[in-house]
Parts: C-alpha cells; structure tokens; sequence
C-alpha cells in the first residue's frame, strides 16, 4: 500500500511543467543522485540493491514529474519516492528479506568508500541490526533533514520519529559498546525486513488513528 | 528458574529500564558523547556513499527517459 507522494496532498491538481521547470527538475534530479545513493545504502546495505533501488526511484520521479510543484523540496520529494520503492519491494519480493543477513551484512559493500577506522564498520555492522523504520529516522535525521521533514517524509508523526531516534541510538550505543559478544556475529540473522515492514504499517496507522 | 523470570518480569514492569542493555551505569557526559559519535559515523557513511563517483547506469537512465519524451513530442 503505497503512501501517496507529498503534492498529493495539496489541493492544486498536477500540471504539465514548463520548458524551465522540466530543466530545473532535471538539473535538480542529478544533483540528488549521490544521496539518493546514500539513502538506498543505508537502507538496504547492499550496493548493487541499493543501486537498483535508487535507479528505480529515478525512474518513478521522471514518470511522475508533473505532481511535483516546483519550488518545493525535491530531495523530501524523492526521497519519499524511494522509501515507498524500497517498502513496497520488499513485500513483492520476500526471498530478499534476508539479504542483509546473508552477504551484505559485512561485504565491502558497506563499507565506506574511504572508510576511516574499525569503528565505524563496527558503528554499520549494528546500524544493520535495527529495524528499518529505525535506521530510516537516524539516516534521515543524522544531517539531511529536521525532525519535522523526516516525519512528513515516513509519513508519520514527529514523536514518532523523535522515538524511533532514540531508541535506536540507545540500541546502537549498547550494540558498540558491547563488542564482546552483544554485537551480533556475522552469520547471526537480523531481524527479518519483512517483520519490519509490517510493524512499520501498523505503527504509522496506530498513529493515524490514536 | 522459573522464579527468576517471574521476578525479573516484575522488576521490568515497575521500572522501564531496568535491565536495558546500554543505560547501566551510564554518566550523562560519556552517554552525550557517544550519542554524538554514533550520529557523526552515521554522517560519515552517508556522506562517504554520496561522494562515491555517479554510476553511468544513473545518466542513461535520465537520458533514455528524456529520448522517449523527445520522441512522443
């Protein structure tokens, strides 16, 4: 179940973008790719995934250019986009549930480009144990975007968020500091995806109703 | 055994964070640190991904998409 994209919500109905506009968008479309790249990594873990993840996201955002409103932010715009991509995959495609366990969890794919020390492998290799809705609220928040855009971008609540954070940095914090054995193995399972795409779904509508 | 689960399920009702891995013994000022550094190492893989080159595969797809436009017009 798709959430719709943000202009959705507006009331002025979509129209074709002037010769500008569709420069603008475009111009701002390649400017987005690299963190567009880094939010699919963060929460896929593989590179070819995410690649491909991010690649689709393109894709829709060019299909669907004309409910974008000029002048608003397209990064929470896309990035909304590739979050739906990302969910909804995940429930079409369940064999890939565990992907993150089986190779991704500690391949070089995680590893930074130019990683800086053992720590912050250490730092991904837990960020990789928590739930999605979790690692989402913490990328999204960790410099990108306030609290206030990243709830409007997983279409929840700011507490919900503020929550999330904090739970998954207590997490976290336990997960690093606990390297002698509170720190999962390699080979040890995180928690299947597909889980946390469901409890995803009912916490934003225990949200929406409560 | 059984008792011991049963006594620990009381201690976790009557105080939320009783028994959480990563708040025992905690100071404020090592907590706030570390908090600080798990935000920045997040950062730094972020920006590390972002700053990787653009695959070509990105650019064809823009391309290709704007070839069908041009076509359709």
């Amino acid at each position: 179940m798709n959430r719709p994209l943000p202009s959705h919500e507006h009331h002025e109905a979509p129209r074709p973008m002037t010769k500008d506009e569709e420069r603008d968008f475009r111009n701002g479309l390649v400017e987005m790719v690299p963190v567009l790249r880094a939010f699919a990594r963060s929460l896929c873990g593989k590179r070819d995934l995410a690649d491909d993840l991010a690649q689709e996201t393109l894709a829709k955002a060019l299909q669907a250019r004309d409910k974008f409103r000029p002048g608003t932010n397209l990064k929470a715009w896309l990035f909304v986009i590739l979050r739906n991509e990302f969910y909804s995959n995940h429930r079409r495609a369940k064999t890939v549930a565990n992907y993150a366990a089986a190779e991704g969890l500690h391949s070089e794919s995680m590893e930074p480009e130019q990683h800086a020390s053992l720590d912050l492998s250490d730092l991904m290799r837990a960020f990789n144990q928590l739930p999605f809705e979790q690692k989402e609220a913490l990328i999204l928040t960790a410099g990108e975007f306030s609290y206030d855009e990243a709830a409007a971008i997983c279409g929840c609540a700011v507490g919900t968020i503020k929550s999330r954070v904090s739970r998954a940095r207590k997490r976290l914090e336990s997960l690093v500091e606990g390297k002698d054995g509170v720190l999962p193995s390699r080979s040890e399972q995180p928690e299947d995806p597909t889980d946390a795409f469901f409890k995803f779904g009912r916490s934003v509508t225990e949200k929406a109703h409560g | 055994m059984a008792e011991k689960m049963r006594e620990g399920g009381v201690m976790t009702a009557g105080e939320p964070n009783a028994g959480q891995a990563g708040t025992r013994g905690h100071k404020p000022q090592t907590h706030r640190a570390q908090q600080k550094a798990i935000t920045q190492g997040l950062r730094r893989f972020f920006d590390s991904v972002a700053s990787e080159p653009v695959p070509d595969e990105f650019m064809a797809i823009l391309q290709k998409i704007d070839g069908k436009k041009d076509a359709d017009a």
